[in-house]
């Protein structure tokens, strides 16, 4: 045995005891917390770290969004997506979030059901997410949400009824009385009818018959 | 997949997939989905609420402006007895 100073294979009498040389285990493969032995028989720390049921967001090398469910959370956003499909027209709609999140997500867009990496929408989503990046640091900035946040009319305003937890979220678009002057708004409504007035306000609505795909985004956890 | 459809008031009011709501079956959402397409045309003074049953019940959207209703001044008259002098 060549130069390794651990043991990765035992024999008695010819037959195999122990034989560890075509273990497949690493640190970057084994769950953080948990130790074992690698195939050349030396003890390894786990450094993984459990992906979310819901995956991460990142962008691909052309810039595109792309939805990861199998990365480790802490290497990207924290997602959740869904759809709904109204059978009326309203104004806004409660969606829930089937995980438990310390926060509001930072960003959260809506789209009608169409491809989600159609061009155009994925050009939006892009534009927003960079303007993110731009104002708290990129790719992913970890420790202002709160202050992000906490001027709803940057995310998709509401919260769930309390307002205190992300339990989930009503969805609806800042109207011009409620925007702060000078501010840019990031396009949350990518829609293929756009946002409609209703009754010559600004308000907006879901229409009825028409399925409508949410994701909801939060920075890395760890 | 988890699929759910919102009940309010006994009316189905959306469904979707992700949290929240009643889970269903993948058929019973497909089922739904095409109700929904199904729908009957609104008007601008009606439409449809969804019943749990997959049937439609009809209601006011907006309430009819009464053109036969007095103005003010007709009210006042009115009140006072008129004045058809």
């Amino acid at each position: 045995m060549a130069n390794n100073p651990y043991v990765n294979k035992v024999t008695a009498n010819g037959v195999v005891i122990v034989d560890l040389t075509e273990d497949t285990v690493t640190p970057s493969t084994l769950m953080q917390g948990y130790t074992a032995h690698d195939k050349s028989g030396a003890l390894i720390n786990g450094t993984a770290v459990s992906a979310t049921s819901a995956g991460v967001v990142t962008q691909d090398q052309d810039g595109y969004l792309v939805l990861d469910d199998d990365a480790p959370s802490g290497r990207g956003l924290v997602y959740e997506s869904g759809t709904f499909t109204p059978t009326e027209d309203v104004t806004d709609y409660a969606i829930a979030f089937s995980g438990t999140h310390s926060t509001l997500p930072f960003f959260a867009i809506v789209m009608t059901a169409v491809d989600e990496y159609d061009a155009t929408l994925n050009s939006a989503a892009v534009s927003w997410y960079t303007n993110w990046g731009t104002l708290f640091g990129s790719p992913f900035y970890t420790s202002t949400v709160s202050t992000a946040y906490g001027d709803s009319r940057y995310i998709c305003r509401g919260s769930n009824a309390t307002g205190t937890s992300s339990s989930g979220m009503s969805i609806s678009y800042p109207d011009s009385s409620t925007q702060a002057s000078g501010k840019s708004y990031p396009r949350y409504w990518v829609t293929e009818t756009g946002m409609t007035a209703r009754s010559g306000t600004s308000t907006t609505y879901f229409r009825s018959g028409t399925t409508y795909r949410w994701m909801a985004v939060w920075a890395p956890t760890s | 997949m988890r699929y759910y459809k919102d009940i309010q008031n006994g009316f189905i009011v959306a469904i979707g997939t992700g949290g929240g709501g009643v889970e269903i079956t993948e058929s019973e959402y497909e089922t739904i989905l095409s109700t929904i397409s199904n729908k009957p045309a609104r008007t601008d003074t009606t439409d449809y609420h969804l019943r749990e049953d997959l049937t439609w019940e009809e209601y006011e959207r907006i309430e009819p402006p009464d053109e036969s209703e007095p103005s003010a001044e007709e009210v006042v008259d009115i009140l006072l007895g008129g004045s058809d002098d």
